[in-house]
């Protein structure tokens, strides 16, 4: 094996942007806030499973335990074998995990893994935020943790959508280059080969 | 690295599992889950230190669908011991697929920046 004390990736922008979106000073935030959004959804979850009585609300007081007991959580629950909130907090805390893995350069060099760290922020942040919008208005009680948490998905949309995109912008420029289904194979998962180094180098 | 000291802590927690949920009679299958699930979880993890096996943690993955499947095939309402399959069964998948050298660049990248690194050492001389 090679030593890896001497082979640090180079603190260099990514395409199209001109700053480094896979730096830790770009993921660590987005990190803190999954997490904060982790131990809310928690809450609701442990709720949810009565293993506390009462969930905290200072806006909409009882409003919210009508909406984690409403029969469109309650069928979610059946579906999917545990409370809406903790699949909730586990998205959450997948979108740490996956945002603490990987080195300062992984848009180049894991972009499978950058992709699916959008997958579990992007897609399934929207697709939370609506849900619990559509909650809302469906059962006629609001929750205000749902509500923070919601607009914590969103705002993780916007911090992490560039890393994404740089990964995107990346194999599509491999793509261009090679037009080979094999190189862009190899470099999605990760594996070096000449013409994604030179893409990577904006050569 | 970190991915797998995690992956033991949830096997750990898989040991344990049928004692904590152990409310009234059990099917045997839960032992089973808990024992077999668990400690092949920590073992897989651990072995993975070794780089030759670096990448036999993603057998856990298994592990993580066999519980996260075993949940969906138990009839609701579903009892605490099968949604805390489901649920570990879930944070197992996550930790599974990142990979052991996750805070460096993946061996082919590397391969290639030691050669690359060599060769300018050659030519600078």
């Amino acid at each position: 094996m090679i030593s890896s004390s001497r082979i640090r990736p180079r603190e260099v922008a990514a395409p199209p942007w001109r700053y480094n979106p896979s730096s830790w000073r770009q993921r660590v935030p987005i990190c803190v806030l999954a997490g904060v959004a982790f131990i809310l959804a928690t809450h609701m979850a442990l709720y949810q499973w009565r293993l506390i009585g009462d969930v905290w609300d200072p806006i909409f007081g009882v409003q919210s335990k009508l909406v984690l007991d409403s029969d469109v959580s309650h069928r979610m629950r059946q579906w999917m074998r545990i409370p809406d909130a903790a699949l909730g907090a586990l998205a959450y805390l997948g979108d740490a995990i996956f945002g603490l893995a990987g080195c300062t350069r992984r848009w180049q060099y894991r972009p499978w893994l950058v992709i699916l760290f959008g997958l579990d922020v992007i897609p399934l942040g929207l697709v939370s935020a609506v849900l619990v919008v559509l909650q809302g208005a469906v059962v006629g009680s609001w929750c205000f943790l749902c509500l923070i948490t919601a607009a914590i998905s969103l705002l993780l949309v916007a911090l992490s959508y560039d890393e994404v995109w740089s990964s995107l912008v990346y194999l599509g420029r491999v793509w261009q280059r090679t037009q080979s289904y094999p190189i862009l194979w190899d470099t999605f998962w990760g594996r070096a080969s000449a013409d994604a180094e030179r893409v990577a180098e904006g050569v | 690295m970190w991915a797998r000291t995690l992956e033991v802590a949830v096997g750990c927690w898989l040991l344990m599992s049928p004692f904590i949920f152990a409310h009234g009679a059990q099917p045997v299958e839960w032992w089973v889950t808990g024992f077999v699930g668990g400690s092949a979880t920590i073992i897989l993890a651990i072995m993975s230190f070794w780089p030759p096996l670096q990448r036999i943690h993603l057998l856990s993955l298994g592990v993580a669908l066999w519980l996260i499947s075993g949940a969906f095939l138990s009839g609701t309402p579903t009892p605490a011991a099968v949604q805390n399959q489901m649920t570990v069964g879930l944070l197992l998948a996550m930790l599974t697929i990142i990979p052991t050298d996750s805070n460096e660049p993946p061996e082919s990248w590397r391969r290639r920046m030691e050669a690359k690194r060599r060769d300018d050492q050659l030519l600078s001389e």
